[in-house]
């Protein structure tokens, strides 16, 4: 005869549970459900497992409600009614459930899989509109719904009307489907001979990352952490961590992602144990469209970051950012991934807001009239150069490179001051006060310049492009 | 202007886009400012060495590291624009690359639907297949009093045409397309 036991507490229970019984089936963090239909020949009658299994919970700390009946339905919602623990024997499902009252019947929406194209939170709406019909009609127990006639209650209510009258009858919908356990996705090798260099690493992570890679693939899962611990052979451990933008599941892209970090980060001696722990995540499965433009993908996208990352440094690749801050040469930036409204092609076509630019102009063409509007563009020096600037009547009329490469020449054209000031109440060096001109040159080029009016010293900020 | 203009045009459609920015010059709030969507910008930072204070051997590691960079990004593929922006190295160390850098660029985007642009101030890019578009701009200033007056940006004065080898002029910002 079937047996499930159902445990609802305030804490994780998986452990617990996976620790009693190998078919498990998860409900949110703190409610499972446990086929404990074989363990009479192991630890005895119900009432031991559940006694068993009740101080199992306590030695971990937690207080737990239980009740074992011969239907999924009838245990979850009695222990979900009951405190302490609750036995139904086998065929008294609907007898034990008859005293309850109608709302426990709420219960089922965590236990019972939406229909398909229904939340749960649709599904709790149905049972409540159904609940206000059975308390107009004068029902309040189970034992009530349970005498009603369910072709009767079919007619009337629907789906929702069958299910509740099974449930209140202590019948299941379905049968327990076990959760998977989480899998832990490490792969350790110990060498037999120390190894130099990351050529013949390579070779060894190529064994380690296709092993992962097929483990991954049977549990639809992709790759978002890699972490590789070298073990040396100065028994010291040489950790290093990836972040991926996206689940990853090609195993030549980690294989190349970690080469590319360890010659960056190379281990201190020769290698006796190589060990690749995963972090996971349900694969993106994403469908193309045949219309839409290409994009890089995931893995090209990760593998190109880190090659860049190793040929600049890894601080100077990514997208730039807006700092919510007054001072213009501030800048950031951010990880660079592509965003998966591209991705589904709900990005619209823009055209940007850019003076004078017409959007009815073919691609590409960067044709313009004498009519067009002026655009701004600028190049900023991210270490300004110190220059001498001759001022005559309050406005700057020479400029004159400070012993490098800049010439200066005599201003034909200016435009300023624009002042700006800020960060004046940090303590560090980021305040600033400086006067802002835009000058052009006589030999050409428009330059912005800036006074610090602390030091007043003169810098080039940059060039208007 | 142009490369801002031409980056804002191709992430305005959805494209995702590439700046290998040499001299690390590249001013995102300007940039934002002028319609460029930051988002769609893989942004790589070259030096943040003022050219005119760099020792040759330097500069032209930077240049070659650029050039590296662009190299990368039109292999991995998937970019609507891919922008190398020399705008401000100086053209001896343009010229200081191996004439056959320009070819392989070439070949590598060979058949790709990415525009590779190539921005300098003088053609360097010799591409048999590149196309050279030469354009000069002027200053816009506004403004009649000494408070209001104020620089509007710059205008091009003219349509700019493709260029061919032997029409190269050097004090005009000039941009190279490998791949026509």
């Amino acid at each position: 005869m079937p047996l499930f036991t159902c445990l609802v507490a305030d804490g994780a229970l998986e452990t617990l549970a996976r620790s009693c019984s190998p078919r498990v089936e998860l409900h949110g963090p703190n409610a499972v459900m446990l086929d404990t239909s074989g363990l009479a020949r192991v630890a005895g009658p119900p009432d031991v497992v559940a006694r068993e299994i009740v101080h199992l919970a306590s030695a971990q700390g937690l207080t737990i409600r239980l009740a074992t009946a011969g239907t999924r339905t009838a245990a979850w919602l009695l222990a979900h009614a009951h405190a302490g623990i609750t036995l139904v024997p086998n065929g008294k499902e609907a007898t034990t459930l008859a005293g309850l009252a109608v709302g426990w019947l709420g219960a089922l929406v965590d236990l019972d899989r939406p229909a398909p194209g229904c939340s749960r939170a649709a599904s709790a709406e149905a049972y409540r509109e159904r609940f206000a019909i059975f308390e107009r009609w004068g029902l309040r127990t189970l034992g009530d719904i349970a005498a009603l006639k369910r072709a009767d209650l079919g007619a009337r209510m629907g789906p929702v009307g069958v299910r509740l009258h099974q449930a209140a009858c202590g019948e299941d919908a379905g049968p327990l489907v076990p959760s998977a356990a989480v899998q832990p996705f490490v792969d350790r090798l110990a060498l037999e001979w120390p190894i130099e260099g990351l050529e013949p690493l390579s070779f060894v992570l190529a064994r380690q990352c296709e092993q992962l890679s097929a483990r991954l693939a049977q549990a639809d899962r992709g790759a978002v952490i890699i972490t590789t611990r070298l073990r040396l052979v100065t028994k010291d451990t040489h950790t290093r961590t990836l972040h991926l933008p996206a689940p990853l599941t090609d195993p030549r892209v980690w294989r190349t992602l970690i080469l590319l970090d360890l010659e960056s980060h190379p281990p201190a001696a020769a290698i006796d144990v190589v060990e690749l722990e995963l972090d996971v995540t349900p694969a993106s499965i994403l469908q193309g469209s045949l219309l839409a433009q290409t994009l890089p993908s995931n893995e090209d996208v990760t593998t190109l970051v880190a090659r860049l990352g190793a040929l600049v440094g890894e601080t100077r690749v990514g997208v730039p950012r807006l700092v919510d801050t007054c001072d213009a040469r501030v800048i950031a930036m951010g990880p660079f991934h592509v965003r998966p409204e591209l991705r589904r092609g709900h990005v619209a076509s823009v055209c940007p807001s850019v003076p004078g630019d017409d959007c009815a102009a073919p691609a590409g063409d960067v044709a313009a009239t004498p009519t067009e509007r002026p655009r701004l563009a600028f190049r900023r020096f991210r270490i300004p150069m110190a220059v001498r600037v001759i001022v005559a009547r309050g406005v700057p009329v020479r400029v004159m490179g400070a012993g490098h490469g800049f010439e200066g020449g005599a201003v034909v054209a200016r435009a300023g001051p624009w002042r700006t000031s800020g960060a004046w109440w940090m303590l560090d060096r980021s305040a600033w006060n400086r006067d802002e001109w835009d000058v052009a040159l006589a030999r050409g080029g428009i330059y912005r310049l800036a006074r610090q009016r602390a030091t007043g010293i003169w810098e080039v900020e940059g060039l208007f492009d | 202007m142009i490369l801002i203009a031409s980056l804002a045009r191709a992430a305005g459609r959805g494209q995702v886009v590439a700046l290998v920015d040499a001299l690390d010059r590249f001013d995102p709030r300007m940039a934002h400012d002028a319609g460029l969507t930051l988002e769609h910008v893989l942004w790589v930072r070259g030096a943040s060495i003022t050219a005119e204070l760099m020792r040759p051997v330097r500069l032209e590691d930077v240049v070659r590291r650029a050039v590296r960079a662009f190299d990368l990004i039109l292999r991995a593929g998937g970019f609507g624009l891919v922008a190398l922006d020399l705008g401000d190295v100086p053209a001896r160390a343009v010229r200081a690359l191996p004439i056959t850098t320009w070819l392989r660029l070439a070949h590598v985007n060979e058949g790709r639907p990415t525009a590779a642009l190539v921005l300098a101030e003088t053609p360097g890019a010799r591409s048999a297949r590149g196309v050279s578009i030469s354009a000069q701009a002027e200053p816009v200033w506004t403004g009649t009093s000494p408070q209001s007056h104020r620089f509007a940006g710059m205008r091009l004065k003219d349509r700019v045409s493709p260029q061919t080898e032997r029409d190269r002029v050097s004090p005009q910002r000039a941009i190279r397309d490998p791949v026509s």
